[in-house]
């Protein structure tokens, strides 16, 4: 054995650049969270300041500002979104543009549907099989969705292909170096978003709020949502969810989402005034949050998960 | 009938008429674009007449119920961190909120047709849409699997309600009284329609849209001059039930304490075919 002993356990927190570095057009990134809870958007503004191109991404089980903001930075070949929307807070500016402009492909599909497609590829299997969306029109736009007979009992069902993202981006209450990840409140899909892409050979990167040490996950095992050998790379992101929740952390900032939806409705100036300054100004997650969010905001957006 | 002694709006109206068909000891999931309207209407059944009622927020595996617990506010989103926790006895994964069996499910959208099939989607071509939906979310796994489903409409309108919808996101009765059974789906569908104006129910052999009663002061020519679709009309078509003094008293006392409900009524405060069409489960 010529290997070199291995001594130490290696750490896995990094800076944003290096967790990202690998990402190329063309890439399936798989975003976790849901709707405007958990989202990891310290690492979507990353994607965006590098200008990647013709990524397909994945908003699992739905999405909002995430998705919406790299369509509006001009990064997206293709959504696969059950829901891309503001829920009381209304459509989603750029998606709605640019899919009545043809901008971006629109990957149609049920919740159900995308979730059997992770699972086939974390299972390792070629498709999953659901029953929701027969008898619509969802397989007649979405050439990976088949109606198909069962084998065993030639009901018609819908098969679904194994989808193995490149890059999943999740975002974690706490998480030690080594990507133990806890979460405060629902984890939604991210456990199952790091078993589709670790299983099928892509990278899973994790900011979290606040990087614990080793003892916090070795005290309360339980309390650990995913495990370290599913995380490749873990971000220290304060508040790296904002405008979003850190589900059972911090709530919302109902104000911020409304000043992106604001500038994205408007002219395109609006919009690349607001790129200019949340995206390619700002250095880092603190210059983001000093020039962004006022202390008070944090302090209401912290104290708003008690009622 | 006799005016109500208390204006009710239409958000406050919808849940109680809802509430009134949650039943004791069933499973259920509040969703939709005012996912308030169907949250409110399983809190006052459990506060009134279906202590056994649980609810599973969609799409979040919180397992709520609000009896014995401290009030907690009634929020805008479904998935608002306070509207889970408040009354909530248990975490399920996200896996088994699509394995656990539902009783019923609450739907919108910014089509709904003759035969419940609902539009989510995108309204004109699919390939450049003069109206892009945000998507149907688990519409259509709810609609294929629930015992029921209820749908409401935030919006009453030759637009929204219409004969045949542009895409189908989520299917209903499909072409007519077959389709479920052919199609092996579980459930038996969507049971009952909710807009600004009228209750409608299905025709049990057809399957097609049927009034059910009209929401004072609105009128029957009203509402028909608004319908596109090919509905079913009862000859004698009664007002609907307005709350009960208790259920009102509980619903404004136990439940939307910081009035919601009041604010923001459709066709009044809100951009109509924005909010209508931010349609989701």
């Amino acid at each position: 054995m010529d290997e070199k002993q291995v001594t130490t356990r290696r750490s896995k927190l990094m800076p944003v650049e290096e967790a990202l570095s690998a990402i190329r057009p063309g890439h399936v990134v798989a975003i976790g969270g849901s709707l405007f809870h958990n989202k990891p958007m310290h690492l979507v503004r990353e994607i965006v300041r590098r200008k990647l191109k013709d990524l397909i991404v994945i908003g699992v089980p739905q999405a909002s500002i995430d998705i919406d903001l790299l369509i509006a930075g001009g990064c997206v070949a293709e959504v696969r979104a059950p829901y891309l929307g503001f829920d009381h807070l209304g459509l989603a500016p750029s998606f709605r543009r640019a899919a009545a402009s043809g901008g971006v492909r629109i990957w149609e599909c049920d919740e159900t549907q995308l979730l059997a497609g992770l699972e086939a590829s974390a299972k390792d299997l070629p498709s999953g099989l659901v029953k929701a969306g027969v008898g619509t029109d969802i397989p007649s736009f979405n050439p990976d969705i088949k109606v198909v007979s069962d084998p065993i009992t030639d009901e018609p069902v819908i098969a679904v292909g194994a989808i193995r993202p490149d890059f999943a981006l999740l975002h974690a209450a706490a998480g030690d170096i080594y990507g133990n990840l806890s979460y405060a409140g629902y984890p939604f899909g991210d456990q199952l978003i790091a078993e589709a892409t670790k299983r099928g050979g892509g990278v899973v990167v994790a900011s979290v709020d606040e990087v614990v040490s080793l003892s916090f996950a070795a005290a309360e095992p339980r309390r650990t949502e995913i495990a370290h050998m599913l995380v490749d790379a873990v971000v220290e992101a304060p508040y790296g969810a904002h405008p979003c929740s850190s589900h059972g952390v911090y709530q919302f900032d109902e104000s911020g989402l409304k000043s992106y939806l604001a500038a994205a409705s408007g002219n395109p100036a609006d919009l690349e005034a607001y790129m200019d300054a949340t995206v390619f100004k700002p250095c880092g997650q603190l210059e983001y949050l000093d020039a962004h969010v006022k202390p008070s905001t944090l302090v209401a957006m912290r104290s708003a998960i008690h009622g | 009938m006799a005016e109500p002694a208390v204006e009710v709006s239409w958000p406050e109206l919808a849940a109680v008429v809802l509430s009134r068909e949650l039943r004791d000891g069933e499973v259920g999931s509040p969703g939709g674009a005012r996912s308030e309207i169907p949250l409110a209407a399983a809190r006052l059944a459990q506060l009134t007449h279906a202590p056994n009622l649980a609810v599973v927020t969609s799409a979040v595996g919180y397992v709520t119920n609000a009896i014995g617990k401290p009030w907690g506010p009634l929020c805008q989103s479904t998935t608002d961190y306070r509207n889970i926790h408040a009354g909530a006895e248990a975490v399920l994964p996200l896996l088994s909120v699509f394995r656990t069996r539902r009783d019923w499910f609450f739907a919108g959208g910014l089509q709904v047709d003759t035969f419940g099939n609902l539009n989510l989607t995108a309204v004109g071509d699919i390939k450049a849409p003069a109206l892009r939906g945000p998507g149907g979310a688990g519409l259509a796994y709810a609609g294929s699997c629930a015992s029921r489903y209820f749908i409401y409409m935030q919006q009453h309108s030759r637009r929204s309600i219409v004969d045949k919808v542009d895409v189908v996101t989520s299917i209903g009765y499909g072409a007519g009284p077959d389709d479920r059974k052919r199609l092996g789906l579980r459930g038996g569908g969507p049971v009952l329609v909710i807009t600004p104006m009228a209750l409608f129910d299905f025709c049990e052999t057809s399957c097609r849209l049927r009034l059910k009663s009209i929401h004072p002061p609105h009128t029957l020519e009203e509402v028909l001059d608004n319908t596109a679709a090919r509905i079913i009309v009862p000859e004698a078509v009664p007002l609907t039930t307005l709350p009960s003094e208790r259920e009102l008293s509980v619903l404004r006392q136990d439940v939307d304490r910081n009035g919601i409900l009041r604010r923001g009524v459709a066709g009044s405060g809100r951009k109509g075919e924005a909010d209508a069409a931010a349609g989701r489960n």
